[in-house]
């Protein structure tokens, strides 16, 4: 069966038993992408609920139909017009009514939130003067709104309440469809909820937090209808970048109160207040004001923004912070029990301290949060980003390094080599004290190097400067292995060696951009 | 999580039964809309089929008569995906030249032979793929299969992109090594 194949061609010509294996066993999305499909399935199954089950609908007549349709049609309208003259024989002085020639309007179940009685005509009043403003774009819609607010109000008093309010949101969000449902059909829908549906979604919500022995504080306003539905709900991102700026448990808390506006969950002992940053609290931000600690939860997975009951000190925020953000790369389980454990101490921390990886910066932000991490520059990402550099151009390889090291015979020499086969280094910290430059290298045919380890995952050449207040220079060059959880061994060492000045300065400080 | 208890969960608390037939059952569904729409569709339609799939599914599955759950689903999503193809073909028909020659029309592009060749070897592939373990396994999957690079990779499992990098060319050698003693050159 001696055969040249391509593996994806071969994979994506599979069978259906193959494909099925696939199927069952592996991940197909990120966990983004299925928050994202999740969210999209419940909202479509909420509108298929709502229309299918919570709405009352009055008059709901496709225009075209087949001649069976139309003669049923004509034989409905000629009923009517008898109907309307008898009627007007039998009201001649009634005032007539007005020919009802309107497009549809759609009040979906899901916008309708609150419940305002028939009293409240301040709040109809204002609410029709909103809905005139916000309907002014869309001329059709307008004249519906008032009407379908009358009818509101006209179906309080048979005892369907629901509120103006939620009206003007209903009528909000639904604008566009009803604009585009206007060119397909000359139907009109007018939903309603019931009020004693509010009061129970209202009680389930109250019951539920009292199980959780606390309130469900942004699920309960919006039934209320104290706050939008759609009250925003910032990125865990954003919070990140604060976090990185301030290294302030007040200004941290401050800056989430105010950019979520009201938290999802409280606990009655009112020391745990949630955040929440996806709608179904899989993923959210928990403060716990006795421990002045801030934690994001996603999933079963805890990171730790700032503050635990036992470390406080800001490499570990700022730890929390990057890991959160996709820039450290040292795995949970290695890294989470080391930060829980008293007895381990700072300074092993301190050994990881530039153990992320700069391949992952893919924006400014990633830079500005490197930058504000230990004042790391990272020049061949920025040359990137800024479209001066294809992002696939040469990089170091192991190849290219080991004969680097064992032809060159001064740091100075192995600094010229490398920077004729990659220019810009991923890395340069400088700090006044020690000053560090460093290649990630292409790992590609590791497997031959003697010293080998499976359990190799990453190498970056280090060119660290140890004197930096003199004119000599004192210049370590090595490759730093890598494994999961971080450093492992030393390849290649090259120690106490003199640099030439110019050329270091022009690298670390990346002048030669 | 049995089929039977998604479906029990389904009937008693619909947005809890909801949750447990995603979660079980969205990566499924997404691998085969993929394998069917990957030369004709987007990403966006991709997720657009799995969100029909799984909520048509939760609508209409007859949690008393309506057979695997598994089964039903594949089905489905089988089906969508054809339709989808089909409406995006439709659409892309519309645009071909006319001098596009219309007999080929009626030729089949398949080879018979060729394709249950394929089809062994992807299974011997498979089961080689399967037997290097996690993550190495998912790796190739990912990249081969799902056409990723390290970056998304990277995304999907929760691993540094140096890492999946690394790792992915140690295991594309490992696996030709394993595949060249079987005869097939990758």
């Amino acid at each position: 069966m001696k055969k040249n194949i391509e593996l994806n061609e071969i994979l994506h010509n599979a069978d259906s038993r193959t494909v099925d294996k696939i199927a069952a066993n592996y991940r197909a999305v990120d966990e983004k992408t299925s928050r994202r499909m999740y969210e999209r399935c419940v909202s479509r199954i909420k509108n298929y609920s709502a229309e299918d089950g919570f709405s009352e609908t009055f008059s709901a007549e496709p225009a075209r139909k087949g001649n069976f349709f139309r003669i049923a049609g004509l034989t409905a309208v000629c009923a009517a017009a008898m109907g309307i003259f008898i009627y007007g024989l039998t009201n001649m002085k009634a005032p007539q009514p007005k020919p009802d020639t309107e497009q549809p309007v759609f009040f979906t179940e899901t916008a309708v939130t609150t419940t305002v009685t028939s009293t409240d005509i301040t709040g109809i009043t204002t609410s029709k003067t909103e809905v005139s403003s916000a309907a002014a774009k869309t001329t059709s819609v307008s004249r519906n709104v008032t009407d379908s607010v009358s009818g509101t109000v006209t179906g309080t008093a048979g005892g369907n309440s629901a509120d103006a309010t939620s009206a003007v949101q209903s009528v909000r969000t639904s604008a566009p469809s009803a604009t585009q449902a206007k060119a397909e059909s000359t139907a009109a829908q007018v939903t309603s909820q019931p009020e004693n549906e509010t009061d129970k979604r209202l009680a389930e919500v109250i019951a539920r937090g009292k199980a959780a022995s606390g309130t469900f504080v942004r699920e309960e306003k919006i039934i209320r209808g104290e706050i939008p539905a759609d009250t925003p709900r910032p990125s865990v991102l954003e919070i990140a970048v604060t976090a990185i700026k301030s290294f302030s448990y007040d200004e941290i808390t401050e800056f989430i109160s105010s950019a979520f506006s009201v938290p999802d969950f409280a606990d009655n002992s009112g020391n745990i207040t949630e955040y929440w940053l996806n709608s179904d609290g899989t993923d959210k931000i928990v403060i716990n004001e006795s421990e002045e600690s801030i934690t994001r939860m996603n999933g079963s997975r805890e990171y730790i923004i700032m503050g635990s009951p036992n470390i406080r000190d800001e490499s570990v925020i700022l730890k929390g912070m990057l890991y959160n953000m996709g820039i450290i790369t040292l795995k949970k389980g290695y890294l989470w029990p080391s930060l829980r454990n008293d007895s381990y101490g700072y300074s092993d921390l301190g050994s990881y301290k530039f153990g992320y990886d700069t391949r992952m910066i893919t924006s400014e932000e990633d830079l500005e949060a490197l930058k504000a991490f230990n004042g790391a520059t990272c020049p061949r990402a920025e040359m990137v980003l800024s479209g001066k550099l294809p992002e696939s151009s040469h990089r170091l390889t192991l190849y290219e390094a080991e004969i680097f090291f064992s032809n060159c015979t001064s740091v100075n020499e192995l600094v010229e080599e490398v920077s004729k086969v990659q220019y810009y280094p991923d890395l340069a910290i400088i700090n006044g004290t020690e000053n560090t430059i460093f290649y990630e290298i292409d790992t590609d045919g590791v497997e031959s190097f003697p010293g080998y380890d499976k359990d190799i995952e990453t190498m970056q050449l280090w060119i660290t400067d140890n004197n930096t207040h003199g004119t000599s220079h004192d210049v370590t060059a090595v490759i730093k292995v890598n494994n999961q959880a971080g450093y492992l061994s030393d390849w290649f060492r090259y120690e106490h060696s003199d640099i030439d000045h110019q050329l270091w300065s022009d690298i670390t400080n990346g002048l030669i951009k | 999580m049995t089929d039977s208890e998604i479906a029990a969960k389904m009937a008693s608390d619909p947005e809890q039964g909801f949750r447990m037939l995603f979660d079980e059952y969205h990566n499924y569904v997404y691998t085969i809309a993929y394998n069917i729409l990957r030369n004709t569709a987007s990403s966006r339609d991709i997720e657009d089929c799995v969100v029909d799939v799984m909520s048509d599914t939760m609508m209409n599955y007859d949690h008393d008569n309506g057979g695997s759950l598994k089964a039903y689903i594949g089905t489905l999503a089988k089906h969508r995906a054809i339709d989808i193809s089909r409406a995006i073909s439709r659409k892309t028909a519309r645009t071909l030249s006319v001098d596009d020659s219309p007999i080929n029309e009626f030729v089949s592009d398949e080879n018979v032979a060729s394709n249950v060749e394929n089809a062994d070897i992807a299974r011997i592939i498979m089961e080689k793929i399967e037997e290097m373990g996690p993550p190495d396994s998912e790796i190739l999957i990912q990249k081969y299969f799902f056409d990723r690079n390290s970056t998304a990779i990277a995304r999907v499992m929760k691993m540094n992109p140096v890492t999946v990098r690394s790792r992915c060319s140690r295991a594309v050698k490992r696996l030709k090594k394993i595949l060249t003693e079987l005869d097939i050159t990758l």
